[in-house]
């Protein structure tokens, strides 16, 4: 004779505890708050790339010939510059040529040419404009649409929205780049006043333990694989016990599926990160070498690549996988050497190797989930926290440029081979001061393609509906299909 | 710190949010500093008359239940006190108080 309790817990496991929790009511543990979509969704999953340091556009995707033509004269801006340091020396030229990719005839720099295979998928927006030159305000504003901590990442608003229902893996996964974090390290992908379900969960591709905790601490040899096992159903079922005789009390509900995501999560998670299931013609596109190469001490592109394209790689295996939101971060802190994009003293000497690396690791990213039928409902956005000067630094470096930048998107819904916003002939601002574009219209841009308003995506947090895109942003519908 | 959700102190809150997260599940069952506590009381516990009923006093303030007593020591038995230890400092009610 079997009760009803043990009936819905053996005959579905993680099914009964849905069932259970949609009795208990209210939005179960991780359901996304959206109980249908606004309109049609395009796309269904996002992948962030985030160069960490301020990535100069001037020298990858925001051709200007004038700096060319002017390279070394003393640069004018027509106007007072504050600079964040001292980099208004000589007008400095890209350091590498452009050339003209795709079908559409976009000029990209030598560096990040191998995205000239798929440049005709990606949509360029010149003219971004933040709000400030330091890069935690403006990571922060990048990463959560506000220039200050105490806001959620996108991608917790993504899964706020959608939820992350019966999957095996996180539904927002965060590769940091392996030697640290940039500007405001977890804070940027932090849930803040959503629930903490909603948090960016880190994964650190190749290491032994990807997701910290998710095995059990070495030295502890009285615990055997047979006693963890054990452990999960006995632990299930008094908890399970436990909650039913606390009817209304979501919290307990809310642990038991967040243990049962955790059991899920041990075994989905080495198989999703485990890369030497690719063929070696795969590893090779995204530019990664065999395991175990010894690296040179300077910073190189081989080393990059290989770094930036185990990140893309294994993104590429999340999502298919039900991860929904990618955020994959390329530089970290300001130590020394440097190995992020903040290049005040040198941009050939990081940008060169970290865009090359970029370059490749993102194009097999594009290739590949293209050949695989989801880059139709996948969008993706490249970005950063500000651009750089179009006058030199020292001698080889560009100082901060908070006023303007570059964005790129492609993917779900994204119109592919087209630009939109231009800076002004030095790349100091955009051409139309009016009318910039800024993060909120990127925001609001992404969370359209997913089927979500947002201007509807709302939490209510200290008596106001607080959303991403705070109260600005407008849908960029010049870049949408 | 990354893993519980240490409170944010750029947050105003009336009240502190309290979920709990898999990566929070993962650390209460996985961490070393769990791991090792539960060797520390299983140690404590050896030679005691009752070590299943003390476990479930000390931890959740009541006497063990005759079902629960049963799998409890069937569990132990298997796989050892430590191991036991380890998945009572998992039971909610070890975390919540009613």
């Amino acid at each position: 004779m079997i009760n009803r309790r043990d009936f819905l817990w053996q005959s579905g496991g993680g099914l009964g505890g849905i069932a259970l929790s949609s009795l208990l009511g209210g939005e179960a543990q991780g359901g996304g708050v959206l109980q249908e979509a606004h309109h049609q969704p395009k796309a269904k999953r996002v992948i962030q790339l985030f160069m960490a340091g301020a990535a100069s556009h001037l020298d990858l995707f925001d051709y200007k010939p004038e700096l060319v033509k002017r390279h070394g004269e003393k640069s004018d801006f027509g106007e007072h510059v504050e600079a964040f340091q001292n980099g208004l020396g000589p007008w400095k030229k890209p350091v590498w040529d452009f050339g003209p990719y795709g079908s559409c005839g976009k000029l990209l720099g030598e560096t990040v040419s191998p995205l000239g295979e798929v440049v005709d998928e990606m949509a360029f927006i010149h003219n971004m404009t933040g709000k400030t030159g330091v890069h935690s305000q403006a990571t922060y504003l990048q990463a959560t649409g506000f220039d200050r901590p105490g806001f959620p990442g996108m991608g917790s608003w993504v899964s706020y929205g959608l939820g992350s229902l019966n999957d095996n893996l996180p539904t927002f996964v965060v590769l940091p780049d392996h030697r640290g974090y940039a500007s405001n390290g977890p804070k940027n992908w932090a849930s803040a006043f959503l629930p903490t379900v909603h948090q960016g969960t880190i994964i650190r591709p190749g290491t032994s333990e990807p997701i910290t905790h998710l095995f059990p601490y070495k030295g502890a040899k009285y615990l055997t694989p047979q006693a963890e096992k054990d452990a999960g159903s006995l632990l299930g079922k008094l908890n399970r016990e436990y909650a039913e005789q606390r009817v209304g009390d979501s919290r307990l509900e809310a642990r038991i599926q967040s243990y049962e995501l955790a059991a899920r999560m041990q075994l989905a998670a080495p198989e999703a990160l485990d890369l030497s299931r690719e063929p070696d013609y795969i590893k090779s596109m995204y530019g990664l070498s065999p395991d175990g190469t010894k690296w040179a001490k300077e910073i190189n592109w081989k080393e990059e690549a290989d770094a930036f394209g185990r990140k893309c790689l294994s993104a590429r295996r999340l999502l298919e996988r039900g991860v929904k939101f990618v955020q994959i971060w390329s530089g970290n802190d300001n130590g020394f050497p440097r190995r992020n994009w903040d290049s005040h003293e040198d941009i050939e000497r990081e940008h060169g190797p970290l865009s090359r690396g970029m370059a490749i690791g993102t194009a097999a990213l594009i290739k590949d989930l293209k050949q695989r039928g989801m880059l139709e409902d996948t969008v993706i956005l490249w970005t950063t926290e500000f651009g750089r000067m179009p006058s030199t630094q020292g001698s080889k470096g560009r100082d901060h440029n908070p006023h303007v930048f570059t964005n790129w998107l492609a993917g779900g819904g994204v119109r592919g081979g087209v630009t939109h916003g231009e800076s002004d002939e030095w790349g100091y601002k955009p051409a139309d001061r009016k009318n910039p574009t800024q993060v909120y219209d990127i925001h609001a841009t992404i969370l359209h393609l997913l089927g979500i308003d947002h201007e509807k995506l709302v939490f209510r947090k200290d008596s106001i509906d607080r959303r991403l895109t705070d109260v600005h942003g407008k849908v960029i519908q010049e870049i949408l299909t | 710190m990354d893993a519980l959700d240490c409170a944010d102190p750029s947050l105003l809150v009336d009240k502190r949010s309290e979920t709990t997260t898999s990566l929070q599940a993962l650390a209460m069952l996985n961490n070393r500093f769990i791991l090792r506590m539960a060797e520390h009381v299983a140690v404590a516990l050896k030679g005691k008359d009752d070590p299943v009923g003390e476990l479930i006093a000390r931890s959740l303030g009541r006497p063990v239940r005759r079902e629960e007593r049963a799998l409890l020591e069937d569990y132990a038995s298997s796989h050892g006190m430590a191991a036991l230890v380890r998945l009572v400092f998992n039971m909610s009610e070890f975390s919540y108080v009613d």
